[in-house]
């Protein structure tokens, strides 16, 4: 009778504990998930910075890709962070900043969104290259967009 | 005594064994029918983000060539204004401007994109359909002709001069567009089983009046009027089913028109100012004569869909297209 208990009893704990691993693996599935969908987000939006009208080089009306328009960007800093139109750009965005850093033949930075978060779980950070034009002088600068993305 | 104690004893094993049993039974088909269920829902998101994939990439760019991508699995996605869902899973489409029935049960999904310009690039629209639907352009005039050529390649399209020429090919969804007449039903195509809704446009390609149809009990009874302006909102009004969809994303599209259009103007007054500093009288000249522009530029910056003139957008777009090209000629920095 003792033993059958014992026995019953053993494999009553050895599936809890089983339950208990699944469980864990489980989870820690379901967060590599969201961190990898987290990341791939994080890309789309990095992605899409350039090809925004408010930022994008045009010549007589045919947009240029991967160009950003210096005066552009400097009118739509404050258009991004301030304002009526903040709100849109930080459903698009979320707690993320977003900086254009000029590689050659300057070095200027100029940050384009800032909507950070002083703690976070997950940091996502992207560098695409880019270039800046220059309308007035009608030259082209080499940059990086920094594109980070936080994750709450 | 003995034998009735093992007899007890027996009964009792019995007993644990059939409740830790049941016990781990019932924890197995928990957990196999939550797999189950997760296995569903991450199917669904799965589908839901391929769509949503291939929608940002074609919101991306600015290139006019036609893209047609196809869902693998058979499933029904619902469409709202800011959202679309895919059985359990659902994907915010707030900045996309897209234009598409109310739902799709097929496993086929036409997607192409056109720019709108107004007159510089303000967005990319979106237009989604099935691959199952059949558009039909009914008109005897060249803008019916040349809206017809116009209308994406890969969608199923067919273009008459008269009603009368349409014949019934089985399909089970018909959008009928009209130019410059009210609607009226093929003969062919008046059967059940049929969903049929209608377009009627009064226009040309740069503006024009909309009314939408739908074809309900043997007639067609007005779902509203509305306008377009170019030819992507005209494609705009082809593709949504109803005029409430068609309204909601063209106030999507007035909003990104003026974030664009504040840009422009911050960029005028900034080329202005660099313009007097840097004494080159002749595109000084140019841009300090910009009250046309200026004040096309702020009307843009404020423009909505509902309640906004027409003819004031055009006249803007006009005014800020010729303050541009004279920009050009005197090799001046261009606004766009």
């Amino acid at each position: 009778m003792q033993e059958t208990i014992a026995v019953l009893a053993v494999v009553f704990i050895v599936s809890i504990i089983g339950f208990g691993i699944y469980s864990t693996f489980f989870i820690e599935a379901a967060e590599d998930k969201q961190e990898s969908a987290f990341e791939l987000e994080a890309i789309s939006a990095a992605r899409s910075m350039p090809f925004l009208s408010e930022l994008q080089c045009s010549n007589n009306g045919a947009v240029v890709n991967n160009c950003i328009d210096f005066i552009k960007l400097n009118a739509a800093a404050s258009l991004i962070n301030s304002g009526e139109h903040s709100a849109y750009f930080f459903e698009k965005f979320g707690f993320a900043t977003v900086s254009i850093n000029e590689i050659y033949p300057g070095s200027a930075k100029l940050i384009l969104y800032n909507k950070t978060l002083e703690s976070y779980s997950y940091k996502s950070a992207i560098n695409l290259p880019i270039l800046v034009f220059y309308p007035l002088e009608e030259k082209y600068r080499f940059s990086v967009l920094n594109f980070e993305a936080f994750l709450k | 005594m003995g034998q009735r104690k093992g007899i007890i004893e027996m009964q009792f094993n019995w007993a644990l064994i059939l409740i830790l049993g049941g016990a781990m039974l019932i924890l197995a088909i928990t957990i196999s029918s939550r797999e189950k269920s997760i296995s569903e829902t991450s199917a669904s998101v799965s589908l839901a983000n391929s769509l949503h994939n291939i929608l940002s990439n074609n919101a991306l760019g600015y290139e006019s060539e036609s893209a047609s991508s196809i869902i693998p699995k058979k499933s029904k996605i619902t469409f709202e204004c800011n959202r679309y869902i895919v059985e359990d899973a659902s994907r915010n489409i707030k900045d996309f401007i897209l234009f598409s029935p109310g739902a799709i049960d097929s496993d086929g999904i036409l997607i192409d994109k056109l720019g709108w310009d107004f007159p510089y690039p303000a967005g990319n629209f979106l237009y989604l359909t099935s691959n199952e639907m059949r558009y039909i352009f009914i008109g005897d005039s060249e803008f019916a002709r040349k809206s017809f050529q116009a209308a994406p390649a890969n969608i199923k399209k067919e273009g008459y001069t008269s009603i009368h020429a349409v014949q019934n090919y089985g399909n089970t969804e018909v959008r009928l567009v009209f130019f410059g007449q009210d609607p009226e039903i093929p003969n062919m195509l008046n059967k059940p089983g049929i969903k049929i809704t209608a377009l009627k446009i009064n226009g040309d390609g740069q503006q024009g009046a909309l009314e939408f149809f739908n074809f309900d009990n043997g007639a067609f009874a007005s779902n509203g009027k509305s306008g377009y302006t170019g030819m992507a909102s005209l494609f705009g009004a082809v593709f949504s089913e109803d005029i409430s969809r068609y309204e909601c994303n063209m106030e999507k599209a007035f909003l990104r028109l003026n974030m664009v259009s504040y840009i422009y103007l911050n960029k005028s007054n900034f080329i202005l100012s660099e313009y007097g500093k840097s004494g080159n009288k002749l595109c000084f000249g140019l841009y300090s004569n910009t009250t046309k522009l200026a004040d096309s530029l702020k009307l843009l910056s404020a423009a909505k869909f509902r309640g906004q003139k027409i003819e004031e957008l055009i006249i803007a777009y006009d005014n800020i297209n010729k303050m541009n090209e004279e920009a050009n000629a005197l090799s001046c920095a261009l606004i766009y």
